[in-house]
This record gives C-alpha cells, sequence and structure tokens, in this order.
C-alpha cells in the first residue's frame, strides 16, 4: 500500500514539476483576438499574405489557435559587420576575454584587446582575418576569425503566436541563441550570442561573430536576425561607452512597440506610454500595464536588460511547438 | 502489484524530465564540388550534437584522447544518418573529419563521384530526435548554387539532380522516387514512448482501482 502511495506520488510529482505540463490560470485575454497588427508597420513589404489563424499545439500540449505570419527573411537594411582593417569600424562584437570585455564596437580597440589575449586576428599588414561562418572548416586553425556569412535571399519565416498566451507555472530562462520572439520588420529575436574565449582548443577560440551596429547578424543558413532589441541600442550602446558607432538604419524610439515574443506576449521598448520609466518590472523585464495598442492593459516585456543583450531574458508563456519555421522560396530568374 | 508499478512510475518520472529539454532547431549541409571532388560539408549547433550523443562538451576532460572518442561517435553517428543514393546504390562518405566546438562543430566528408543528369536522393535523418529540427541544404555545382530544406514533414528527404551544365533542379515528388531506392519507410513518430505511456496508465488505474477497493473496505 505505501508503495503504491508512493507511485501516486511520484506520478504527481513528475507532472507537477515539469513545467511543459502545468499552466497557471492567468493567461492573458486582453490578447485574444484580434491582435493590433498594423500591416503597413509589418516591415517593408517583408509580410507574405495575410496573417491568419491556424491550430496549433503549445509546448505543453495544449491544442489551441495560432496568429500564424510568413515574412521574406533579411528586409531590413544591415551591416557593417566585419572591418576589413584596423583602421576601419566596423558592427558590433560581446567580447568575454580578460582584456577589455563587454559589449565593444569592432575598431582597433577590440582587435587590439583579442591580440593581447593571444588570438591571432590581425595579420602583419593590420588586414582583420574575416571567415564566412558557413564555410568555416575552409579556414586555418591556426588563426582567430572575425564571422561574418551570407544572407539567402530565399529564405522565408513562418512564425506561429498563441492567440491566447498561456502562462508557465515558473517563467523559462532564454538559454543562448533561443529563439525569443520577433520584430515587426519580421526578423527574429535570438538569445545571446555566444562565447568568444570558450570551447575545446582546436575550435572557435577567439573567433567573433559579428554583429552589425543595430545588433543583428546573418546565421550560417542566411538568414538575419537579431541578439538585440534593434530600437533601444543606442542607448545600450552608451550604457556600454560605444562611441565609435552607432545604429542610424533602425529608427530608435523609447516607447514603442517593436514585436511579439514566442509565447504570445508583445514586447515593448524602454519606456512606458507616458514615457517614464516602467515599474513594478518582474524578473523577465516584464509587466502588465496600460500601454497605447492595449488601452485596458496588457503584460509585456520591455528592453530593460542593462547587460548586452537588452532582451528578456525569461519567457512567461510557452510559445507554440514549431513557433518558428523556414521555407526556401526558390526562384530560378534570381 | 504494487512492486511492479514501482518501477514503471519511477521510469515515467525519468521519462517527463528526459523530454523536456531545449534544443536547437536548425543544421546546415553543404554539397560542393571542388577540386574535382565533391564534398558534403556539415555545420551544426553544439547543443544538438551534444542532445544526440548524450554528452556535452564541457563533460568531456578536454583531453585529446576523449575528444577523439566524441569525435569519432559524432562520426559514426552521421555516416548511419546521411544518405546520398544514385541509380539505386548509396554512395560512400569518405574521409571524415569533425572540429568540434563549443557553440559550433563542423564536419565534413568527401563524397563519391556523383553522376549527372541522374537523379540524387537525399534523405538526412541526423538530428531527427529533436523536435521540428531543420536541415538547411546547399548544393554548389560547377557554376551554381541552391538550397533545399529537408523538413521532418517529408521524413528529411529530397531528390535533385545536376545537370552537366551544372544547373541544379529539385525533382518534385519524393515519394514518385522512394520505390526505387533503399529509403526506409517513415515510421511513425515515437510509438515505443506511446506503448510505455499506456502500460504506465493502465498500471495506474489498476493500482487506484485497488486502492479505492481497500478503501471502501476501510469505511
Amino acid at each position: 500500500m505505501r508503495h503504491l502511495m508512493l507511485s501516486c506520488y511520484s506520478l504527481f510529482f513528475c507532472v507537477a514539476c515539469n513545467d511543459h505540463d502545468i499552466a497557471s490560470p492567468d493567461s492573458d485575454k486582453t490578447l485574444q483576438t484580434p491582435l493590433p497588427f498594423n500591416v503597413e508597420q509589418l516591415g517593408a513589404g517583408a509580410l507574405i499574405g495575410d496573417v491568419t489563424q491556424v491550430d496549433c499545439e503549445l509546448e505543453n500540449g495544449v491544442q489551441t489557435r495560432c496568429h500564424k505570419l510568413t515574412f521574406k527573411g533579411n528586409m531590413v537594411e544591415k551591416g557593417p559587420f566585419c572591418p576589413e582593417h584596423l583602421d576601419e569600424v566596423g558592427g558590433l562584437g560581446v567580447y568575454d576575454g580578460p582584456t577589455n570585455p563587454g559589449l565593444k564596437a569592432m575598431d582597433r580597440t577590440l582587435f587590439t584587446s583579442m591580440e593581447n589575449d593571444g588570438f591571432d586576428i590581425v595579420d602583419d599588414s593590420g588586414n582583420i582575418r574575416i571567415a564566412d561562418a558557413s564555410r568555416l572548416n575552409d579556414y586555418s586553425e591556426d588563426f582567430a576569425y572575425c564571422l561574418d556569412a551570407p544572407e539567402n535571399e530565399e529564405i522565408e519565416l513562418t512564425y506561429l503566436l498563441p492567440t491566447l498566451p498561456v502562462n508557465r507555472f515558473k517563467a523559462k530562462p532564454i538559454k543562448m541563441i533561443e529563439y525569443i520572439g520577433f520584430t515587426f520588420h519580421g526578423i527574429p529575436i535570438d538569445g545571446p550570442a555566444p562565447s568568444v574565449i570558450e570551447g575545446p582548443p582546436e575550435r572557435e577560440g577567439g573567433n567573433i561573430p559579428a554583429l552589425d551596429p543595430c545588433g543583428g547578424h546573418v546565421a550560417p543558413a542566411g538568414y538575419y536576425h537579431w541578439h538585440m532589441i534593434p530600437q533601444a541600442i543606442n542607448d545600450l550602446l552608451d550604457t556600454h561607452e560605444v562611441t565609435s558607432t552607432t545604429c542610424v538604419k533602425i529608427e530608435q524610439s523609447a516607447t514603442a512597440m517593436i514585436g511579439w515574443a514566442k509565447d504570445g506576449y508583445p514586447i515593448y521598448s524602454k519606456q512606458d506610454v507616458e514615457g517614464k520609466k516602467p515599474e513594478n518590472l518582474d524578473e523577465c523585464f516584464g509587466h502588465r500595464s496600460v500601454t497605447a495598442e492595449f488601452p485596458e492593459g496588457v503584460y509585456h516585456y520591455h528592453a530593460l536588460n542593462p547587460k548586452a543583450p537588452n532582451t528578456p531574458v525569461c519567457l512567461k508563456g510557452y510559445p507554440a511547438k514549431n513557433a518558428l519555421s523556414f521555407n526556401i522560396h526558390y526562384d530560378p530568374m534570381r | 502489484m504494487t512492486r511492479t508499478l514501482l518501477p514503471f512510475t519511477i521510469f515515467c518520472v525519468m521519462l517527463c524530465f528526459g523530454v523536456s529539454a531545449h534544443s536547437p532547431q536548425v543544421s546546415m549541409f553543404t554539397l560542393s564540388y571542388q577540386d574535382k571532388q565533391w564534398r558534403l560539408e556539415g555545420n551544426f549547433s553544439q547543443a544538438a550534437v551534444s542532445s544526440v550523443l548524450n554528452q556535452t562538451i564541457q563533460e568531456l576532460a578536454q583531453s585529446d584522447a576523449q575528444l577523439e572518442i566524441y569525435r569519432k561517435r559524432l562520426l559514426a553517428y552521421l555516416t548511419l544518418s546521411i544518405s546520398l543514393q544514385q541509380k539505386g546504390q548509396s554512395l560512400k562518405l569518405m574521409n571524415g573529419h569533425a572540429k568540434i566546438g563549443n557553440h559550433q562543430t563542423d564536419i565534413w566528408f568527401d563524397v563519391e563521384t556523383i553522376h549527372e543528369d541522374q537523379p540524387l536522393y537525399i534523405q538526412i535523418s541526423a538530428f531527427e530526435e529533436i523536435e521540428h529540427h531543420t536541415h538547411f541544404f546547399k548544393v554548389r555545382s560547377k557554376t551554381s548554387a541552391r538550397t533545399i530544406l529537408l523538413k521532418p514533414k517529408e521524413s528529411y528527404r529530397a531528390v535533385i539532380e545536376i545537370s552537366a551544365d551544372g544547373t541544379i533542379k529539385q525533382l518534385a515528388d519524393v515519394d514518385e522516387y522512394t520505390e526505387e531506392t533503399n529509403f526506409p519507410e517513415p515510421e511513425d513518430e515515437h510509438p515505443y514512448l506511446l506503448v510505455l505511456l499506456g502500460i504506465c496508465l493502465l498500471f495506474t488505474l489498476i493500482g487506484f482501482q485497488k486502492t479505492l477497493r481497500l478503501m471502501l473496505r476501510g469505511w
């Protein structure tokens, strides 16, 4: 009998401890439908077709409805990324080596710091060693590289957003390069970029992925994505005393809604609707309050993480399974 | 009865934790022709590699010997899960190399000669354990390049044809060609899990029934 009771408790424990299997009831019905998608706001012609609603399954197994949006990839102005020479300034890099770590402009100071730490990333003529991240096998392991990758213009991205967000029992932290959500340009937002210095000595030590000054870059698979909230990045650059480059290709806004997290909650820039610093933020840099788009109030995230990246550090709700998927639109005439 | 139920319950608990890990979604393969040799390169998230090998790079002591074992396991896994076929024959993957990284791992194989103007059947089941994983498969011929997606709903299969002038065509219907090849038939997703869960549920229900009876008798 005791064994039987223990078994029952164990089963309950299994269900209760797994955040994929339990949802708290405080879903935000404000968001149910329709979402405030201003089609003109949705990236310069990037949206393909209409925003539709489809059946979908959340990560906790709940069958529900999701908004489905498909965008052409890479539909923003981007770059510069890696500078070709020490005398030039490229985009941004997040460096975690011992000399001068942090969010840095890709300039002489950063590359000299890397050289000081033993990474051979500058040749004798002052040229920066640059590698295509999708073809690293072509490059010598004796050197460190600034990583860049070519775009694939054929990529389309499809996002599924729960029409009615369902909260987790406990917020889930964002892992390195985990997909977080997307901006109105139809561009994915990912979690923190990988470490520069970690890894076995045979690979990656010293290779630094280049972000452009707005905090995005092209993945080896060919699609551009952000590692920062671009509309609030210039403030972040000020905070980190980055002065040699600035984001000019994405309009900066302190109050704008910038897109959606994959759990269905909106993401806003740094300030609330009245232009003040948001109050009562939780561990994910989110709170419930009135916004311009949701006058009755809604739970939402803010780009207020003072560290780089400035993206939410955790998500409150469950995303749909297959929240981001890809397609290739082959054009033989291209 | 309860002795039988307990191990199953413990197994269920382990199963619940085992399936909850997050895994990266995308891998990149490039089949290219260079120096008169076809080469297949792969570019993976290290988290995906760790997930399928059940060992993270941080768990290795970073000794050369351990890294070498890890590398061999990865290459063996890929050799088994990558299938390229022409004229009903599997093309050999040779001289495998792997560069293991903290964030990204790169591999390559030399590929036996690919015949022009012949369908090339591709199936890559690597990382299919990771739900919704997608492969970007890029082909670079002498004169052109083309990317196709290998998706779970198509069992990660595609058929292409590379013509003598380097043009790359994707042939539309994979299933039309399947009978001519040795592709394994697509299987239902994890049927064994469903069976195990069914057994767990059955034992639990029987257990509850017995408990209820005991309680009623007690009253």
